[in-house]
């Protein structure tokens, strides 16, 4: 079975296919619900963000001049730099209502599973805490890694060369390794 | 596997305990999606919601102009008023901005295109009743003047300012210039890495019922290296918001840019012209459909907007009982 690129899938939603538009979200969904997840770290607002991003999909592949230009851009890459975008738009507008330094709140019924001890949940919620302490674009490089996208897709979603990825990512391991650490510290 | 790869792998691992337990049914996520396309599709088909909200943003965009104007429009904030060097605001220059262009600017804003790093150390905008006007005037540090003849304002209140740098990345600031449509060359070398501090001071809010807002703040602040040009750099601002190079050219060489505020007016939604206000020129706004309006003006060093969801030929009557 042929499978369309990304680029082709486009070029029939801007002529009105929704079942290319269906293939494009089934294609990227799963991937763009798992990054904001991993930074919100609750299910309803991964989802209601991961509706925002394809809702924003959809209204610009109408702007049909704009697309046209920008065909040749990587969609995927466009995608998961809008849900990125997104998710951290969420945690400035928790920030504003919470304090600063509070711990997000778990996933109240389906974090990874109900067995799961105190421990664990005290852990993710450090790990998201030394996430929110890293540049975005290091955050977004780490998350993306290790969901299994590929250098040529961490560098093409988060605006950088492809050879420079290897190195940004040690900065950011090492980044996150030393606010981990400063996090065990305080507590 | 060298310490580096190893280290990478280690976060990694400890990064795998975010993974969600379980996905979303996709089905029932593109149902809804569907569900909520086509309940845009239908508030734009009504002219309800989405276009009152736009209208509304319109009106109020020089409130948001007055109080929080840097802050509230990404890409035109970072472009249009960061780079206008350390001044106090002393009038301002109304630029059309069509729709096409904000279409294009908001995608830019979403796609998270910026002309550097932004860093908000305070968020302003954070609002807070008052019982008095002289309340008003301790918190913020202002004389607050008031409308006379409505008597007194039903509601007031204070508006949080706030402050915050961007650091130019002259990379990124040509590709949103190209991005937009601008002319990337502009933008001269020595501005790579410059720093602009932006400040936006607390204002008072006074309302009477719905039907009229006074608000009233310091000018805001804009400090920037000396050694870059800000014509040139307004010059730039200008084509962002859309303007042909050559027109863009002719106003950059005629606006005072040592204290002149670039305001963009989205040309579908608004009209503007000069008017002689409170002693001074300022600019009225009124929307081209609906009722509502209002006057813009700087004096002594405070912006002062006067609204309305009345008859905006009201307005400069009602500016003149000012006190």
């Amino acid at each position: 079975m042929t499978t369309l690129s990304d680029s082709l899938l486009l070029e029939r939603i801007q002529q009105g296919d929704i079942d290319s538009f269906e293939a494009l979200f089934s294609r990227h969904y799963d991937r763009v619900y798992g990054l904001l997840y991993r930074l919100v770290g609750n299910r309803a607002e991964a989802e209601d963000l991961a509706q925002e991003v394809f809702i924003k999909l959809y209204k610009h592949t109408s702007r049909r001049r704009l697309f046209r230009l920008n065909r040749q851009q990587n969609i995927s890459a466009w995608l998961y730099r809008v849900a990125t975008n997104a998710g951290y738009d969420a945690l400035k507008m928790r920030k504003r209502r919470w304090q600063r330094d509070t711990m997000l709140v778990p996933d109240p019924a389906g974090g990874p599973g109900a067995e799961q001890t105190v421990a664990a949940q005290e852990e993710q919620a450090r790990v998201r805490a030394v996430l929110a302490r890293l540049p975005q674009r290091q955050a977004q490089l780490l998350l993306m890694r290790q969901m299994g996208f590929s250098y040529a897709e961490c560098a093409a979603a988060c605006e950088v060369a492809p050879g420079s990825v290897g190195t940004l990512l040690s900065r950011a391991a090492a980044a996150f390794r030393k606010e981990y650490e400063a996090i065990a510290n305080d507590q | 596997m060298s310490n580096e790869e190893k280290e990478i792998q280690e976060t990694l691992e400890q990064l795998a305990a975010l993974a969600p337990a379980q996905m979303p049914s996709k089905t029932a996520a593109f149902a809804r999606l569907q569900s909520d396309i086509r309940n845009s599709k239908s508030e734009i088909t009504n002219g309800g919601s989405i276009m009152n909200r736009r209208r509304t943003l319109a009106i109020g965009f020089a409130a948001v102009l007055v109080l929080t104007v840097l802050f509230s429009f990404p890409a035109v904030r970072a472009t249009a008023s960061d780079f206008l060097g350390l001044f106090r605001v002393q009038k301002f220059a109304p630029i059309s901005i069509s729709p096409g262009q904000l279409a294009t600017l908001e995608q830019l804003a979403e796609e998270g295109m910026a002309p550097g790093e932004l860093t908000i150390n305070h968020e302003p905008g954070a609002i807070t009743p008052v019982g008095s006007l002289s309340e008003a005037g301790l918190q913020t540090g202002l004389t607050v003047r008031t409308i006379a003849g409505l008597g007194d304002p039903t509601e007031i209140k204070v508006i949080d300012g706030g402050d915050g740098r961007l650091k130019i990345d002259l990379t990124a600031a040509r590709a949103l210039m190209e991005a937009a449509g601008a002319d990337p060359t502009l933008l001269p070398d020595n501005i790579d890495g410059a720093s602009v501090h932006v400040t936006v001071f607390p204002g008072v809010q006074q309302s009477w019922s719905e039907e009229y807002t006074f608000l009233q703040a310091p000018s805001p602040w804009v400090d920037y290296p000396e050694n870059v040009d800000a014509q040139i750099i307004g010059e730039a601002a200008l084509q962002v918001l859309g303007t042909e190079p050559r027109e863009a050219r002719r106003i950059a060489k005629n606006i005072d840019w040592a204290g002149t505020l670039l305001m963009p007016i989205p040309s579908e939604m608004v009209t503007y012209r000069e008017i002689s206000v409170d002693g001074v020129s300022g600019v009225a706004l009124e929307p081209l459909d609906g009722d509502g309006g209002a006057l813009l003006w700087q004096k002594d060093g405070v912006i002062y907007m006067l609204s309305t969801q009345g008859d905006t030929a009201e307005l400069p009557e009602v500016a003149k009982s000012i006190r």
